[in-house]
């Protein structure tokens, strides 16, 4: 029972970080249909950021991932007029190529200021140690990330279900050219939605750096398990994204727990099943050509 | 005593509730040039769907010359001789219409199996390819790629495609839809020329079209047939015009109907 | 009738400057002989992006999993060798074969797909890869690798010289055989069919072709030629690591492939020297200096617009030798 409790509780935390990193990629492939590999980056800038600021003392934990985030959707929003741009309605192989650049450039950038090794996060007293809930002893800060994402994310689903911002994105979404008509700025909203989702993106590398540890080649690490989530979750459903998270969080954790040997292969073999069979994702939205 | 090219039976088609064709059936005897015509939402493309195996009926049968194809997709029909033609061009855009038409017509000869001997030997199609864009009056731009020719020669190439398929059934959906009123001719030319023992099914508003070229017209109406008969008097037929038209527009626009 | 320079009917064309690579590739042999080593790994690479360049260039497939087939290759050509056969020709061909066998096996459920689900798949196909020849040390060597693999003479005459020599040739050999193979099937109505369906692959089905059938066609030559390079690289380090199936190996051939230019068969060839002469200068100044390098060099690819150092080559010469016929 505390086995099952262990990974539930384990697999979850992991995969609402998962889901904020993921959420972002979600929306803005489902927005400008552009394969872009180079989500992971933006966590992994955000993740270093954070940490080596509150690892230097020059700012609480809690302090520095507000900053970080910041810091990291002022330069997404310069990247985004830079160089993402030009992908918009670009071929995909550019696409690819231009957002695998974009990940060397980040992992070299971030190995000449951090160096090779996993950076050590030292976790603020507060955060650190365990709670006991009953059936199980659990990391303070892992219910404390837990807690923070759901929060986030509770606010991004009524961002997105109830205000006019979120109804001219799902328009966008669902019908890119039928928003224009209407008069929805898409341009703009596409900046937006790209400073929005790698904020997002960092603040899930900073609050999740204990988890997902920070090295240089963290952008290419963990594309392939953010992709999993975006493929599964289908472009642009956000309302699937925690689902298929916390899915991919549990069985993954799982995985690694009960097959060690296998690991990773659990997650990649499930993906490519579902891939074929099901390749809209697995809750697959009419959509309006 | 013709031939039954085509013969559809009792095709209906849903989108949930509504139902978008109900009952259809069409007949097509070898050699016929039938219109299909009828106003906005009638039900002509999508039953031009079901006829082309894009979209799946919920009821019916479709037959070609006899054999059976309700259940086969839109690949198989066309090498059975089914073949459509698209209101929105399709192309191969950065091909050239030489290349655009040679790639149907390696198809039909079924030549795609051979991975050795170079495609420029191949003299025989290549020059029957151009015989097809002679034949549409494109030769001036055969090796021109379609992104950079004007709209109304692609709707061309489109129709060169579906010959060089060599169908035996053709279903030409709008084919003068975009295209400016002077050019309309050399369409129509292409299109009588098609070979006459072709079944062709043509979907079109533009009355001109549809008076010079075919010897049936069928109506359909809220996914229904309405009728079926020759141009002359479908288009004079009260009826019809009412259905067109409204009372208040037959008033207005008296006997005759340019543009349906 | 004449077909234009450029059209896809005309691809078994040789073109003038052509026979310069080649001239130039059996130089180095007499120019640089004591780097003969690095040179056939050059040339082994730019196999490896030719076989990128049979998928990506002529059926428009966007796939990361190439390496999988060069490591595939790599391994059953030690197991070849391992288990007793040393010549070293047809080793490397019953490899390149087995590498053909998998994409087959493979193919036919992967090629339904296209954009960011193809690419997630062959990705994880990747990764699984890597995973099973980790865990399978037994049969793999695991982190250690193969070493024992012996190779007899060449054609029972040409010993294998331990500055790499007859290596090399060998390996160009190869290369020109498979380079002469590929045109051959590229410019024949199969070739393309392969071309239309990277066009417009809807419009492809709609024409009756069997678009599926050619996909895989094409994945598995693709497979043959990267499984041959696996195989080579095997033969010529006589060692196979896990690195084979690593991630890096499938996105330096796609790189590589991008820098010389997609489609024109060239590409490879001269993308892997380039990729490779700066690897290697820019890891002897400052080994992290590589990911910027490479990462800008990426960027500024893909910015300049269509293709790569071909691509520019190509406008280049055309001011120069006067306006091609009319495409």
């Amino acid at each position: 029972m505390s086995v099952v409790a262990f990974i539930i509780l384990y697999g979850v935390s992991y995969g609402l970080v998962l889901c904020l990193i993921s959420v972002g990629l979600v929306v803005t492939m489902g927005l400008m249909r552009v394969i872009n590999l180079a989500h992971g980056a933006f966590a992994a800038i955000g993740g270093y950021i954070a940490v080596s600021l509150a690892g230097h003392g020059l700012l609480p934990f809690a302090a520095a991932i507000p900053v970080a985030v910041i810091a990291v959707v002022l330069l997404s929003i310069v990247m985004e007029r830079l160089l993402f741009v030009h992908l918009y309605n670009a071929p995909e192989l550019d696409q690819v190529l231009m957002t695998i650049g974009f990940n060397f450039v980040v992992v070299a950038a971030l190995t000449l200021f951090f160096g090779t090794d996993v950076y050590p996060v030292r976790l603020p007293p507060w955060l650190a140690g365990s709670v006991d809930l009953g059936f199980r002893t659990f990391e303070v800060y892992r219910v404390i990330t837990m807690a923070v994402c759901l929060a986030v994310i509770g606010l991004l689903w009524l961002a997105f279900d109830r205000t006019n911002l979120g109804a001219r994105l799902r328009a966008a979404v669902d019908n890119r050219g039928m928003a224009q008509a209407t008069g929805i700025d898409v341009p703009r909203l596409f900046l937006l939605t790209f400073a929005a989702g790698s904020g997002l993106a960092a603040f899930g590398g900073a609050i999740g750096a204990p988890m997902l540890p920070l090295e240089p080649i963290y952008p290419f690490k963990y594309l392939v398990l953010v992709l999993v989530v975006v493929a599964l979750s289908g472009f642009g459903n956000v309302r699937a994204v925690v689902g298929v998270s916390i899915f991919v969080g549990i069985v993954d954790t799982a995985g690694r727990f009960f097959l060690p040997d296998l690991g990773a292969f659990i997650i990649y073999a499930l993906l490519i099943v579902l891939m074929i069979w099901r390749r809209q994702g697995l809750f697959a939205q009419r959509t309006v050509a | 005593m013709s031939v039954v090219a085509l013969a559809a039976k009792g095709l209906t088609k849903r989108f949930g509730g509504l139902i978008v064709n109900h009952n259809i059936d069409l007949v097509l005897a070898r050699g016929a040039r039938r219109a299909l015509i009828g106003p906005n939402g009638a039900g002509k493309t999508t039953l031009v769907g079901l006829l082309s195996g894009a979209i799946r009926a919920n009821a019916g049968t479709i037959a070609l010359f006899g054999d059976d194809i309700t259940r086969d997709n839109p690949a198989r029909r066309v090498k059975r001789g089914l073949v459509r033609t698209f209101q929105v061009s399709n192309l191969f855009m950065q091909l050239s219409i030489l290349e655009n038409i040679f790639l149907a017509v390696s198809e039909q000869a079924g030549v795609t199996r051979d991975l050795w001997r170079p495609t420029a030997k191949r003299g025989a199609l290549i020059e029957c390819a151009d015989a097809i864009v002679e034949g549409l009056g494109l030769g001036s731009d055969r090796h021109r790629r379609i992104a950079e020719i004007a709209y109304g020669r692609q709707r061309l190439v489109e129709i060169g495609i579906a010959l060089a398929l060599q169908p035996k059934v053709l279903l030409l959906d709008e084919p003068a839809a975009g295209i400016p009123t002077g050019d309309v001719g050399i369409l129509l030319r292409a299109m009588e020329a098609l070979p006459p023992d072709i079944a062709i099914l043509l979907i079109e508003h533009d009355m001109q079209i549809v008076r010079r070229f075919a010897t049936e017209v069928t109506v359909m109406v809220q996914g229904r047939v309405l009728a079926t008969g020759a141009p002359a008097d479908i288009m004079t037929s009260a009826e019809i015009r009412s259905v067109y038209l409204g009372a208040a527009g037959q008033a207005r626009f008296g006997l005759t109907a340019d543009h349906a | 009738m004449t077909l234009p320079r450029e059209s896809i009917l005309s691809r078994h064309r040789i073109g003038a400057l052509e026979p310069v690579w080649w001239l130039l590739a059996l130089l180095v042999y007499f120019v640089f002989p004591k780097h003969l080593a690095i040179a056939s790994s050059v040339l082994i690479m730019a196999m490896f992006a030719l076989s990128f360049d049979v998928v990506l260039g002529y059926a428009g497939i966007l796939t990361l999993g190439n390496a999988v087939f060069f490591g595939v290759g790599a391994y059953a050509a030690a197991w070849i060798s391992i288990a007793g056969w040393h010549e070293a020709i047809t080793g490397a061909f019953a490899a390149a074969v087995v590498s053909a066998l998998a994409a087959g096996a493979l193919g036919p459920f992967v090629l339904r797909l296209t954009g960011l689900p193809l690419i997630m798949v062959t990705l994880g196909i990747g990764v699984i890869f890597f995973e099973a020849a980790n865990k399978a040390a037994w049969l793999t060597g695991g982190d250690d690798g193969l070493s024992n693999i012996v190779l007899s003479p060449l054609l029972g005459w040409f010993r294998w010289s331990l500055s790499g020599g007859t290596a090399y040739l060998y390996v160009l050999v190869w290369l020109g055989l498979l380079f002469a193979l590929i045109r051959r099937v590229m410019a024949s109505p199969f070739g393309v069919a392969l071309q239309g369906i990277r066009e417009n692959a809807d419009r492809m089905r709609l024409i009756g072709a069997p678009v599926l059938r050619h996909l895989v066609v094409s994945y598995v030559i693709s497979a043959f030629v990267a499984g041959i390079a696996g195989a080579l690289w095997t033969q010529t380090n006589a060692f196979v690591g896990l690195g084979v199936f690593s991630l890096d190996r499938a996105i330096d051939g796609l790189v590589m492939l991008a820098l010389g230019g997609v489609g024109g068969l060239y590409g490879g060839l001269i993308g892997a020297p380039v990729y490779m002469l700066l690897k290697h200068f820019s890891q002897e100044w400052n080994p992290h200096y590589w990911m910027f390098l490479i990462g800008g060099l990426l960027i500024f690819v893909v910015r300049l617009g269509r293709g790569g150092i071909l691509g520019v080559l190509g406008r280049v010469l055309s001011q120069w030798l006067g306006p091609r016929p009319v495409s």
